[in-house]
């Protein structure tokens, strides 16, 4: 039986993994090796909780541990995070033809959102990236629906901020 | 994706480099057995932690049980009766005997007193010496 529970638990890691790490990155603001302990420390908990939701969802349970412990890290302080400098620290936009371009993107992103407050960086990211809508951003952040909202408004104001500072070709069409 | 469709332009393509970044790309790690070895030893260390956590219980409530267990008697030493109370109304001693009817059954326990009392009665019938001696019958 349990042999049979280590089968399945490593089938789903293996097959999530990706997606999981990507989302954990996301919400370390491209921490890459914060993400990782995020992750590991999310599944040793899916482990254990297994036998109750292996039949149910066990990425939802995954990803709620996950954005919790992101957001509570802006309290706990033990990532070690600080604030840097807004936009010295972004890199360049990347050139259209340049075969970088997406890597580019993806290193200015997570640092974009790297200098988001935690609790609106996982807002921002379960409502944009894992297509949450309000109330189950919410309930996965354990926090009403009012807040979520403020929370994901405040996350998107200062990436639009940022964006436009950085001179991004990304730029808002309906303020 | 619904619930996206009203996006501004600016957030959808917050959402487009959200989702575009999650592409693998050269230097990318896919679960590896490293990541595995390492996620069992989180298992093991944490199924290590709960077990010491639950022995931990296991002692603390067991060592709970045994002070309760050894100050209870001693309370209801000290909230025992008082030896000076009144005995309580009801009384273990015999029944006053009831009267010998001839058409009602009489108990064990008081025939014999019946039986005392019918020979007292007897011994009133005995006849008395007269103190003329001759004897006379009441």
């Amino acid at each position: 039986m349990r042999q049979g529970r280590s089968d399945a638990f490593d089938r789903f890691v293996a097959n999530r993994w990706p997606a999981l790490l990507h989302l954990a990155r996301l919400l370390t603001g491209g921490d890459r090796h914060r993400a990782e302990d995020l992750l590991q420390e999310a599944l040793v908990k899916l482990w254990f909780a297994w036998p109750r939701v292996a039949d149910q969802a066990p990425e939802a349970y995954v990803r709620k541990i996950l954005a919790r412990a992101a957001a509570r890290s802006a309290r706990r302080r033990w990532w070690g995070e600080r604030p840097t400098d807004p936009l010295d620290r972004l890199p360049d936009p990347p050139e259209p033809a340049d075969e970088t371009a997406a890597v580019d993107e993806r290193t200015r992103l997570e640092a974009m959102l790297a200098q988001l407050p935690a609790r609106q960086r996982a807002a921002v990211v379960l409502r944009y990236y894992q297509d949450l809508p309000e109330q189950q951003v919410a309930e996965v952040l354990g926090c009403p629906v009012g807040t979520a909202r403020s929370l994901t408004a405040r996350g998107v104001g200062r990436l639009r901020r940022l964006m436009a500072e950085t001179a991004e070709p990304v730029s808002s069409s309906a303020e | 994706m619904d619930h996206l469709d009203h996006l501004d332009h600016f957030e959808q393509e917050l959402a487009r480099m959200m989702r575009d970044s999650g592409t693998p790309y050269e230097g990318y790690e896919g679960y590896e057995d490293r990541h595995r070895r390492r996620l069992y030893a989180g298992v093991r260390a944490r199924q290590r932690t709960r077990r010491a956590w639950m022995a931990t219980g296991s002692a603390l409530t067991i060592a709970a049980l045994g002070a309760v267990l050894l100050t209870l008697p001693n309370s209801f030493a000290q909230n025992g009766p008082d030896p000076r109370d009144p005995r309580p109304a009801t009384s273990a001693e015999p029944l006053p005997t009831r009267s010998t009817a001839d058409d009602a059954p009489i108990p064990a326990f008081t025939s014999s007193t019946a039986v005392t009392s019918s020979t007292a009665v007897t011994s009133t019938t005995v006849p008395a010496k007269s103190p003329r001696g001759g004897t006379r019958t009441t």
